[in-house]
């Protein structure tokens, strides 16, 4: 029986993980068609613009009546994750634990702020190089980020317990988005692209960011349970462009991964 | 370093919302202050809200002594990378139209401020909520000029 991947904190990695990790996505940075770097986060903003953020719940205009923030962002993780492993098998996400009291700290991890790895070849978590020759205006260029520089802070701790403290789930969808939000912005700052949505995903540190947040609901769903208050019109809704629904995207074992906070393993 | 210009903060203060007087009212066990048609095409922005000081300012301490019960993020999508319409919002939709809204669809923002409202207003009565909007991130393909603090109505909500 296959082992579900196990995800893991970025700065819990250990120099072989970290080493798959930037293989895959050194391997993917190479490709030029759908299975490539480009390609996948293509599909959040610039060009195919298929992400769902903010629910659009309220009085004006087309509505939806619940939050696909958190299922589509699972399935899309999901399916990147599937992309690296072609390349590097063992390889697997990893999420950036970003939550800190401190308004002052540096909290991009050196994995993903590191020029070079190891072995000095340049790191392909620091930058990507976005290509869409069609997009108006043109996109050809290294991907860039500014940590801090637009002021605010990182959610702290308590921030990040308050929000796993809801018990309802289109609230708790609702306010782990305003999370998200603010850390899209503080790490991109003034000219970085993680600050806006069109090209936030052509920088690596996205994936860590998300695989956080993916990380949040699980723990959430371990607390309230998996399907709590989502409703059967929800569960229903197809993930565009993913072949799953919300009801396939509920329970992360049977997608074949899971959380881990620390492994250890020896050969028997 | 980054280079790009950024829009001055700007500041917003409303008309009086009313928070009830009734002491079975004032029981709430939880406040929402919800921003509805809120803009989010261009620059990502932090939005600190302050009761009954419209003189707050993005120098203005973060504090309840100052009116300050928390704030919204917006992640902005950052300009338009498309072709000429591309991000116009449809005014109408065709009855058999089952697209998903469009990307730049006005979105709710909420932020709960329960425990604020409960100190700052434990009478209840009239306030007015100043909303301080203030750039976090952007691109070079953002306006500078931009407008960005954008909305269409607040309202207050309380559950008990």
């Amino acid at each position: 029986m296959a082992s579900p991947t196990l995800r893991q904190s970025v700065t819990g990695l250990s120099d072989q993980a970290l080493a798959d990790l930037r293989k895959a996505i050194t391997g993917m940075q190479a490709l030029t068609d759908n299975r490539g770097f480009n390609y996948q986060a293509g599909i959040h903003g610039v060009n195919q613009h298929k992400c769902w953020h903010h629910n659009t719940l309220g009085d004006n205009g087309p509505t939806l009546t619940y939050p696909l923030f958190l299922p589509w962002h699972r399935a899309y993780l999901l399916q990147f994750e599937q992309a690296m492993q072609d390349i590097a098998p063992t390889s697997a996400l990893a999420w950036w634990d970003w939550r800190t009291d401190d308004p002052n700290a540096d909290q991009v991890p050196a994995a993903y702020s590191d020029a070079q790895d190891p072995d000095g070849n340049p790191n392909p978590l620091l930058k990507s190089h976005i290509d869409y020759p069609n997009a108006r205006p043109k996109l050809n260029r290294d991907t860039r980020r500014f940590p801090g520089t637009g002021g605010g802070s990182l959610p702290t701790p308590g921030d990040v317990n308050q929000v796993l403290g809801i018990s309802d789930f289109f609230t708790f969808s609702d306010q782990a988005e305003g999370l998200h939000d603010q850390v899209h912005g503080w790490t991109g700052g003034n000219g970085g692209d993680m600050a806006v949505v069109n090209v936030a995903a052509f920088d690596p540190i996205f994936w860590a960011h998300h695989t956080m947040i993916d990380r949040l609901w699980w723990q959430w769903q371990q607390q309230y349970g998996p399907a709590t208050g989502i409703t059967t019109e929800m569960l229903n809704a197809v993930l565009d462009p993913f072949p799953q629904k919300v009801s396939d995207v509920l329970y992360v074992e049977a997608l074949g991964y899971s959380y881990a906070a620390t492994t250890s393993e020896v050969p028997a | 370093m980054a280079q790009i210009p950024t829009p001055e903060p700007m500041v917003y203060t409303s008309k009086p919302l009313h928070l009830p007087t009734d002491p079975v009212e004032l029981e709430y066990t939880r406040a929402d202050l919800e921003f509805h048609g809120l803009d989010h095409s261009e620059w990502s922005f932090e939005g600190e809200l302050f009761i009954n000081n419209p003189k707050a300012d993005a120098k203005t301490a973060k504090s309840l002594d100052n009116g300050y019960v928390g704030s919204f993020h917006v992640f902005g999508h950052g300009g338009c990378y498309g072709n000429e319409g591309h991000c116009e919002i449809p005014a109408q939709r065709r009855a058999f139209d089952r697209r998903r809204p469009h990307h730049l669809t006005p979105i709710v923002k909420t932020v709960i401020v329960t425990n604020g409202l409960k100190k700052l207003l434990p009478k209840g009565g009239d306030f007015t909520v100043t909303v301080v909007g203030i750039v976090r991130g952007g691109t070079e393909d953002c306006d500078p000029k931009s407008r960005f603090l954008q909305f269409e109505k607040i309202r207050l909500v309380t559950h008990r």
